[in-house]
């Protein structure tokens, strides 16, 4: 386990912990009938948070010293062929969850299937540098999909808010 | 019993039953290969279509695409790290890992076959016990499906590998979101701030796509890598035929699992796969390759996975009580159809029940067939580069996740779960244990109101609610127990090597 690995799972537990406060304070308000679950599963959850990030912090503290040697991951951490946290990584992380928020952007203004046009279209030459007939063909498979579940099976897409077409 | 056995096999022997068993399908492994479309929200779409269509016919297309989603939604589950219904999560951990390592088709090939095997297991139980299974189903009270519940969570112990307390955690945080919108027990809604959209709660799907596709999606874009990491695929789907003949055991006592869960009404499809996959792991002799690609992670889900249709059947035709969610649409074909579900279906109907037996074997040979067949072809998908694959996946799970309130709060609670799952995925927070905290919340919040209401506190002393509970303790700590003893005493082995 890397440093920045350490200082991201702190960072998230910490988060979480406030979450789960604010989450177990608005429970209290609740009708008694109501209150039951959202207190015990916010009151443990603050507690076993609480344990988790003093831990992290005196992980981090010992890390010079102890390696993560006795740190068991978890079934689902990095797999085969994967790197750990590195900068590059979180930085290219956060480009493409801008990719997935402009995809949204442009889902808000034009409504799904021309934003999904828009979207195959820029991803496919920007970021992976198809030729264009690649994304030709790719943006007309999309469309192609779209309409036939929209039109043919009857599924309801996204309209634009700004400029619905 | 067996003359109207055989009359209702010659029944579905005609030209328009089987074609429209086959229509079903055809329809259901598309809407399956969709993540997030099969169950419930594609067997609504037939819905409208059934109004006073002859039952017979209706049962066997609604019976052939049940079948049919609840095997092929493992392509998007072993190929794409994503669920593709409620009932294949499980098969994730161990199916994806093998996708990863170029044994997509091994995986599927397994997959396919244990779905088959366990199907036809389920509807010959269903057959079985008909007519036996009316008192043992209302022998379950509040406290006892309360214990199940409990049960299903327990297999969080089991499932996470190292640190328990952050697989306690994750379940935790997924019931956590699971209380968000109505409370079952009086008119209140809770964490909803004013958001209409949240007054239903988070959806499944929204989910299930936040804590896994997005998050895998991310990650092979940020590493630039393929689904498969090699570049081959190697050509193993009659080996992965054979692994679940050689398992057959894991196979019968998973299908049995499944068949038995699925018969308790209101525990559903959501839970069997985890506990047939906790049940396995625990019950291996070497089970240091679950959640690293071990064929009996994908075999004992899948199993459980198809043989809890006919065990959910039993419920939904019997006492008319739906048993999971697809049953309960099922349940509103029925009706629409013009039958009553309940006792007379086992007396009056007796010949459209033995016919739902009957398409339920056929369509999950059928279904198999099929999947087999075109595992191959799909499983390259898992070659094709993550830049090229992943704005595809993007417009599909955005919108499959649209589909299922059809609003914008859906695609919302995507990207804020997503974040929350690639983060999780980062720092080595196991993520499966969120999605069964959440999948159970609301039954367990349901079935402790209840028990409490009608016993107080009694019902803690129940028989049936102690074995249940001695069964959560030992899920609960016998994984780890048993893990913290076998690294122990491969340290000790270590030290006198």
């Amino acid at each position: 386990m890397t440093r920045a690995e350490i200082i991201l799972r702190l960072v998230l537990s910490a988060v979480l912990l406030a979450v789960a406060v604010s989450y177990t304070i608005i429970a209290l308000d609740f009708h008694e009938l109501a209150r039951y679950a959202p207190v015990a599963a916010g009151g443990l959850s603050s507690v076993l948070l609480l344990a988790v990030v003093v831990r992290e912090v005196v992980r981090l503290r010992r890390y010079d010293v102890v390696t993560a040697g006795s740190y068991s991951r978890s079934i689902e951490h990095v797999e085969e062929g994967e790197e750990g946290v590195t900068t590059k990584s979180l930085l290219a992380a956060v480009r493409y969850a801008g990719w997935i928020v402009g995809f949204l952007a442009l889902v808000w203004f034009f409504g799904l299937e021309v934003a999904a046009a828009l979207f195959v279209g820029s991803f496919l030459r920007l970021d992976a540098e198809m030729s264009w007939r690649f994304t030709a063909i790719s943006v007309a498979a999309v469309m192609l999909f779209l309409w036939v579940f929209g039109t043919i099976i009857g599924f309801e897409w996204p309209e634009g808010v700004y400029f619905p077409l | 019993m067996a003359d109207a056995a055989l009359s209702a096999l010659q029944n579905l022997a005609t030209a328009e039953l089987i074609l429209h068993l086959l229509l079903g399908i055809t329809i259901g492994l598309v809407i399956g290969l969709l993540p997030g479309l099969g169950g419930v929200v594609g067997m609504s779409l037939f819905l409208p279509f059934l109004f006073g269509m002859d039952p017979f016919v209706g049962m066997a297309m609604l019976v052939g695409f049940a079948a049919v989603g609840q095997t092929s939604d493992t392509y998007p589950s072993v190929l794409l790290g994503v669920p593709g219904s409620a009932g294949s999560q499980a098969t994730i951990l161990d199916g994806y890992a093998l996708a990863r390592q170029g044994q997509a088709a091994r995986a599927l090939g397994a997959s396919f076959s244990a779905s088959m095997i366990g199907g036809v297991f389920g509807a010959i139980a269903l057959l079985a016990v008909i007519t036996v299974a009316r008192p043992l189903v209302q022998a379950l009270g509040s406290p006892e499906l309360f214990m199940l519940t409990v049960l299903g969570i327990a297999t969080v112990g089991v499932l996470v590998r190292g640190d328990a307390l952050l697989g306690l955690l994750s379940a935790l945080i997924g019931i956590m979101i699971g209380t968000i919108g109505g409370a079952p027990a009086t008119p209140e809604y809770r964490y909803t701030f004013d958001s209409l959209y949240l007054w239903d709660g988070v959806p499944l799907v929204a989910v299930a796509m936040g804590l896994f596709a997005l998050p895998e999606v991310l990650t092979l874009l940020v590493h630039r890598i393929r689904i498969a990491g090699r570049a081959e695929l190697e050509d193993g789907l009659f080996e992965g035929f054979r692994e679940t003949l050689r398992h057959k055991g894991l196979v019968l006592r998973s299908s049995l699992l499944g068949t038995g869960i699925g018969a308790v009404p209101g525990m559903g499809g959501s839970v069997v796969d985890w506990m047939a996959y906790g049940v396995a792991q625990q019950t291996a002799r070497d089970n240091s390759q679950f959640g690293r690609g071990d064929i009996r992670g994908v075999i004992a889900p899948e199993s459980a996975n198809n043989a809890k249709e006919g065990g959910t059947l039993m419920p939904t035709l019997i006492l008319g009580i739906p048993g999971s969610g697809t049953s309960a649409v099922l349940l509103g074909g029925l009706i629409l159809m013009g039958l009553t579900p309940g006792p007379s279906m086992l007396a009056e109907n007796l010949d459209v029940t033995l016919t739902v037996v009957w398409a339920l074997v056929l369509a999950n040979i059928a279904a198999t067939t099929v999947c087999f067949f075109l595992s191959k072809p799909i499983s390259r998908i898992t070659l094709i580069p993550a830049q090229i694959l992943a704005p595809f996946l993007l417009v599909l799970f955005f919108a499959a996740t649209y589909q299922s309130t059809e609003h914008w709060g859906d695609i919302l609670s995507v990207i804020a779960i997503g974040l929350v799952g690639f983060a999780m995925k980062l720092v080595g927070w196991p993520r499966a244990p969120a999605l069964i905290g959440f999948v159970l919340a609301a039954n367990l919040e349901r079935y402790l109101h209840l028990s409490i209401s009608r016993y107080q506190y009694e019902w803690m002393t129940f028989p049936a609610v102690l074995t249940i509970g001695a069964l959560v303790v030992l899920m609960a700590t016998g994984g780890p127990i048993f893990r913290y003893y076998q690294s122990s005493g491969d340290r000790e082995k270590g030290t006198a090597s």
